[in-house]
């Protein structure tokens, strides 16, 4: 990489030397001085210097003052701020006072007071009184766009930073800037709701309280909130996330941004379920089974017995289901009592997890860089980790070429790529900048979407990355502390005398439900009600990501720290973990700090707990030597169509729980290609019967072009007992 | 005829609980002159014009806690209040209240004891008392304890010469140091105020010293000292330390009020305990007053005044005296 | 005069006191009256139309240097219209055992609902019974303090002339 050419430029009489193009507002900053702006903020695309709130005096150019949002460093450039120059000051003074005009005095009732721009820009560069006799301008307020964000037009500045988010950003187009002139203001077409992935973001992007979140709304001042850094749970991108908590309770959801990973935004699922925390259905105190009278509450002293019972009763024939959601430090906890303490060494995960995409890693925002991106899969990339969509649709209007194949037959388009007179993989090979990305069901890991890195060349080149999409938040983590957690293999146990489901997903996974009608003994940690209750002899309450502490590792490999929000209504799981492991001869500490130290020593390299840092780093690329992709699962012949089922983004038990985002859960259709609709006849919009052996369901049908032939895609949720292949037939 | 030995126990368990009720509304009328004199009531609320405070006092040490400080030497640190209590609840078995009754066939006589050697038992009385405050002082194993009964001793000790000397003139005048002959002379000649004025009132100042009164209370200045040789003590321990000091107080009155002011005397004699207790009043007032008016001495002051000034002057007192009774 | 008898003359000073009427104003049964701006138990002030003035903006516990205010806001639904505003105060605590009366919460108020009024006896024998909620602070007192001559002191606002 050639170095850059720095110029010299002189901001408020201070030199200072910047790489050429730099824009001026952090010039400004290189030397020390704050220029104030309202619309200019460098994620969401050039500058328009729509607010003129960074007016400075610029010599040689027109003596009006320059919007420096709009201007580049120049060799030799003057420049005069607010704070040596008067014109600067009268302008920006100016500037406030007409944003001012019109601006309610809604100060004392908005959210915003107190962490809002203008207040603060209004006491350091803004006019004391007021000139305006005149009737303000008024309008419905507030307007609820979509029901987690509402909008409030009479507070709107028009900075147009939604706008150009919701255009530039989310490419959803669903925020618009409607009338002109005097009468702009925001709205939806049509006055739809907003119904976006993303949409939450205009809520931290607004300068103003015109956007604001309704969980939110009346609930906290910034003096009466405190602030945990820690990250986000809920999907494999581990964005890292500012919970906001006021008496202890979780009050909303911020943004840390953390540049390499989710650069500042968050997707609407991370930022709105903390809900679940306090679902009406959460369970708190263990549940026993009893003859007779069902699950009944029980004490933790009597929950430890009974577990122990349980698990000296089976004998060593445990199988454990995690569900990929716990920290690495509580399945590392797990692992040793089940592995060391009990000789039970099968686990069940969601998915098949390896370490083969780990020779080819790159951070996530190396994604915006890339020249040619390869999507593989059948998993939209926006249900399985959305930041990854982000970061594709910014990477397209850097240039790069997004080619989403394979959707439908994952691994057959990998073999296709690897092969000799692919075009695309001609391409791929060719590119200096090339990525890859799994994001569906049956990549085993990574393993098929590396091996076609590896025959493509990919080892040779540094800025070549594959990423492999994994369905659960900490999927890596969890492997690799059962691995870790003991090198003894066993046979998988055939009877199995005891389930043990860790996690939620694990609990309402319907695979997971058939290994426990074999089971003869069920013990389950579930957070929810409905989740495990019914079919366990015990189970055991659970805490939520927001209430733990430790660490998770994402999809890029990275590993992140999770801090402890909120204290959980029952004791976090490693307490419980020690106990139990304690009565059977293996040491487990309760406390995070202590069993990360004592697995850092053997996968992390003996990284300190302290130090995995609030912006983590990313460790280099560790080649795991000869990746063989095996056999694709072979495709089952038979009259109908293939399922293909995905998880949609707002599915899942904490979603459920939260009724704000109810108008994001999936709808009940089914996703059919074009040609297979109009080989069954189906239009649009039918009510359709789907059956596969024995089971069916009625839901609405949708096209999607993206679909390959012969396949039909369903939500995880709305297929629920649906074979791999299914009829699919008019209502 | 002597009376017999049980009426002897009577009357001594009737003075001594005289003197302690005595005690008491010491204290409230202690608080009640202070009050007046600085233009404000004293206590007024605890019964009607304040009368049941003292009984309110009392119930309010009792029922605190009274600590023992953990490096206290356990037995001298209990013992020194009671040594302080006795010492000076005893000087009042010499003094006398009255002529002598008849009742029915027995004889009372107006005093506990008719001791020949009364005033010196009451000096050496006094004295021992001191041991009370330096035992107590020292027990508690504390700095300002240590400091300020060091200091109270010291000072106490100083003013012992010169009260001892400020009374030979009346021993020397009335011939005997029989209390009850001093009185039975003033009663006779004329009470000794007027001829030992000078006596009087070096008795007087150095009775205030003895008795830690203001202007010499410096060991009970919070300021300087936390609380001197009591700091240590709370409760009823200190409660006793009061009392005795308050009694010390009475019996100097008593003492200064038999010495110069012919104790019992007064126009009714069978009434003499009467007109003991009018002079009594008058001569605690007077203390009281003292207290109201004037400032704190320094302690250096104190103890320059006490040998420089008031020995001198009670000495001259003492010989000016022995030369005049010789010489008349 | 030479010192002895300045002495003396200090005796008959006390001396005469005794015979003087003490100056003691004797509480409880003689109230001094305060005066009209005394900062006493905080009030909190309805409108004439009885909706309250609070729209829960919590000003007055960003302003409270002993950090002894609580404020939980809620929204006003047609229905249910408590305050003037979009939203209103649902719980509304002062732990007057932190309140150091200084009246910043006065002076923050945009609205003019929360006051320092004039009542001062508000002991409680247990520490809890000091967390004054919303009611008992909108609650007028129970005693009238006595407030010296409001002609006298004259203050600015004459909303408080008639209402100490």
């Amino acid at each position: 990489m050639s170095v850059p050419e720095l110029v010299t430029v002189s901001v408020d009489g201070r030199e200072v030397q910047v790489p050429k193009g730099t824009g001026l507002v952090e010039t400004a900053l290189a030397a020390g001085i704050e220029i104030p702006v309202f619309c200019y903020e460098p994620r969401l695309g050039p500058a328009i210097g729509a607010c003129r709130m960074c007016l400075v005096e610029v010599e040689g150019m027109p003596p009006k003052p320059q919007a420096a949002c709009t201007l580049t460093a120049q060799d030799g450039m003057v420049v005069k701020t607010a704070l040596t120059s008067q014109l600067a000051r009268n302008a920006q003074n100016a500037t406030l006072e007409f944003i001012l005009v019109n601006h309610p005095l809604d100060c004392p009732v908005c959210d915003k007071g107190g962490e809002c721009p203008l207040q603060d820009l209004t006491f350091r560069f803004g006019p004391g009184r007021t000139r305006m006799t005149f009737p303000k301008r008024t309008f419905d307020k507030p307007i609820p766009i979509s029901p987690t964000i509402s909008l409030d037009r009479e507070r709107c500045i028009l900075c147009y930073r939604c706008t150009r988010f919701s255009e530039s950003v989310a490419e959803d187009g669903e925020l618009v800037a409607v009338n002109r002139g005097a009468q702009s203001m925001i709205a939806t077409f049509e006055d739809e709701p907003y119904r976006g992935r993303f949409s939450g973001n205009v809520t931290e992007l607004c300068p103003v309280g015109a956007l604001l979140p309704t969980t939110y709304r009346f609930e906290a001042r910034p003096w009466e909130i405190q602030t945990v850094p820690t990250v986000c749970g809920l999907c494999p991108v581990g964005c890292n996330v500012n919970v906001t908590t006021r008496e202890g309770k979780v009050k909303r959801v911020l943004s840390r941004n953390h540049p390499d990973v989710d650069g500042g935004w968050i997707c609407d699922k991370g930022r709105f379920a903390f809900g679940h925390l306090g679902a009406r259905d959460r369970i708190v105190d263990p549940l026993r089974r009893q003859r007779r009278r069902g699950l009944q509450p029980a004490g933790w002293d009597e929950a430890v017995d009974e577990a122990e019972r349980l698990l000296r009763a089976a004998q060593g024939r445990i199988v454990t289901a995690l569900s990929g959601s716990e920290t690495v430090e509580q399945a590392y906890g797990l692992a040793k009592l089940m592995r060391t303490g009990l000789g039970a060494h099968t686990a069940v995960l969601p998915e098949e997890i390896s370490d083969a995409v780990d020779g080819f890693r790159l951070p996530l925002s190396a994604i915006a860089g890339a020249e040619l991106i390869v999507v593989v899969g059948d998993d939209p990339v926006e249900e399985r980790a959305p930041i990854v969509d982000l970061w594709l649709r910014a990477a397209r209007r850097n240039g790069a070429e997004v080619v989403t194949t394979g959707v439908g037959g994952g691994a057959k388009a990998c073999r296709q790529l690897a092969g000799e007179d692919d075009e695309l993989g001609r391409r791929l090979r060719e590119s200096d900048r090339p990525v890859l990305i799994w994001s569906g069901s049956g990549g085993a890991g990574g393993a098929h979407v590396a091996a076609c890195a590896e025959r493509l060349g990919f080892g040779s080149k540094p800025d070549s990355g594959v990423f492999y999409l994994p369905l659960t938040p900490n999927g890596r983590g969890v492997v690799e502390a059962w691995s870790a957690a003991s090198d003894d293999e066993g046979p998988d146990p055939d009877p199995i005398g005891l389930l043990f489901v860790s996690g939620d997903e694990a609990a309402s996974d319907p695979s997971v439900r058939s290994l426990a009608e074999r089971a003869d003994a069920v013990i389950a940690t579930t957070m929810f009600q409905g989740s495990a209750v019914g079919w366990a002899d015990l189970v055991l309450p659970g805490t939520s990501y927001l209430e733990r502490d430790g660490t998770f590792v994402n999809l890029e490999g990275r590993l992140q720290r999770l801090r402890r929000a909120v204290v959980p209504p029952t004791p976090d799981e490693l307490a419980w973990i020690s106990q139990l492991a304690g009565r059977f001869g293996v040491e487990v500490s309760p406390y995070p700090s202590v069993v990360f130290g004592e697995l850092s020593e053997r996968i992390f390299g003996g990284l300190p707990y302290g130090e995995v840092g609030e912006r983590a780093a990313l460790r280099g690329r560790e080649p795991t030597g000869e990746l063989r992709a095996p056999a694709p699962a072979a495709t089952p012949k038979g009259r109908g169509l293939r399922l293909v089922r995905y998880r949609p983004l707002f599915s899942g038990a904490a979603v459920e729980r939260v009724p704000e985002l109810a108008f994001q859960r999936p709808a009940a259709e089914v996703q059919l290609s074009p040609q297979d609709a109009r080989r069954l006849r189906i239009k649009a919009g039918d009510e359709v019967d789907v059956r596969s052996n024995g089971t069916s369901r009625r839901l609405r049908a949708r096209i999607d072009k993206g679909l390959v032939a012969g396949v039909a895609r369903i939500a995880d949720e709305h297929a629920e007992e649906l074979q791999a292949t299914v009829e699919v037939a008019r209502a | 005829m002597t009376e017999p030995w049980w009426i002897s126990l009577i009357k001594a368990f009737l003075i001594i609980n005289l003197v302690m009720l005595a005690f008491a509304y010491t204290t409230l009328l202690e608080r009640k002159l202070l009050g007046r004199m600085q233009l404000r009531y004293g206590p007024n609320r605890a019964g009607p014009y304040g009368s049941l405070q003292p009984i309110a006092d009392l119930i309010k040490l009792i029922r605190k806690e009274s600590f023992f400080p953990s490096s206290a030497i356990d037995l001298p640190y209990i013992v020194a209040p009671v040594i302080s209590m006795f010492t000076a609840l005893a000087a009042f078995s010499v003094i006398p209240f009255g002529a002598g009754w008849h009742l029915w066939h027995w004889h009372v006589d107006g005093e506990i004891a008719n001791v020949s050697i009364a005033l010196i038992v009451v000096f050496a009385l006094g004295s021992l008392g001191i041991y009370g405050f330096i035992i107590g002082g020292w027990a508690s194993e504390s700095k300002y304890s240590l400091l300020g009964s060091m200091r109270t001793c010291a000072q106490l000790v100083s003013y012992e010469v010169s009260l001892a000397l400020s009374v030979l003139g009346v021993v020397l005048m009335a011939g005997s140091l029989s209390l009850v002959d001093i009185v039975h002379k003033q009663g006779t000649t004329i009470p000794y105020a007027a001829p030992q004025v000078i006596g009087l009132l070096c008795f007087f100042v150095a009775g205030i010293a003895e008795t830690n009164r203001a202007p010499f209370d410096l060991p009970e200045a919070d300021t300087e000292l936390v609380a001197g040789y009591h700091t240590e003590y709370s409760g009823m321990r200190w409660g006793l330390f009061q009392t005795a000091e308050y009694i010390n107080m009475i019996t100097l009155s008593a003492l200064m009020v038999t010495l110069f002011f012919a104790g019992w005397h007064g126009p009714y004699a069978p009434l003499g305990p009467l007109w003991f207790f009018l002079k009594l009043l008058a001569v605690v007032s007077i203390f009281i007053w003292l207290k109201a008016t004037l400032p704190r001495l320094r302690y250096d002051q104190l103890m320059r005044f006490g040998w420089k000034v008031l020995l001198p002057v009670a000495t001259l007192n003492a010989v000016v005296t022995a030369a005049l009774v010789v010489a008349f | 005069m030479p010192q002895p008898l300045d002495t003396v003359k200090g005796f008959g000073v006390t001396f005469k006191q005794i015979f003087k009427k003490p100056i003691t104003q004797e509480y409880p049964e003689v109230k001094r009256p305060v005066y009209p701006r005394f900062r006493g138990r905080h009030r909190l002030w309805r409108f004439e139309n009885g909706l309250e003035k609070c729209v829960g903006c919590s000003l007055c516990a960003a302003a409270c240097p002993a950090d002894c205010i609580r404020v939980v806001a809620a929204e006003n639904t047609p229905d249910n219209r408590i305050s003037a505003g979009e939203r209103y105060a649902r719980i509304y605590e002062i732990n007057m055992s932190r309140c150091i009366f200084c009246g910043y919460c006065e002076l923050a108020c945009p609205f003019d609902a929360i006051t320092l009024g004039n009542e001062y006896e508000i002991s409680e024998y247990a520490r809890d019974d000091q967390i004054y909620t919303k009611d008992m602070l909108l609650a007028p007192p129970i005693k009238r303090t006595p407030v010296a001559d409001a002609e006298l002191y004259d203050t600015p606002i004459p909303y408080y002339k008639e209402h100490a």
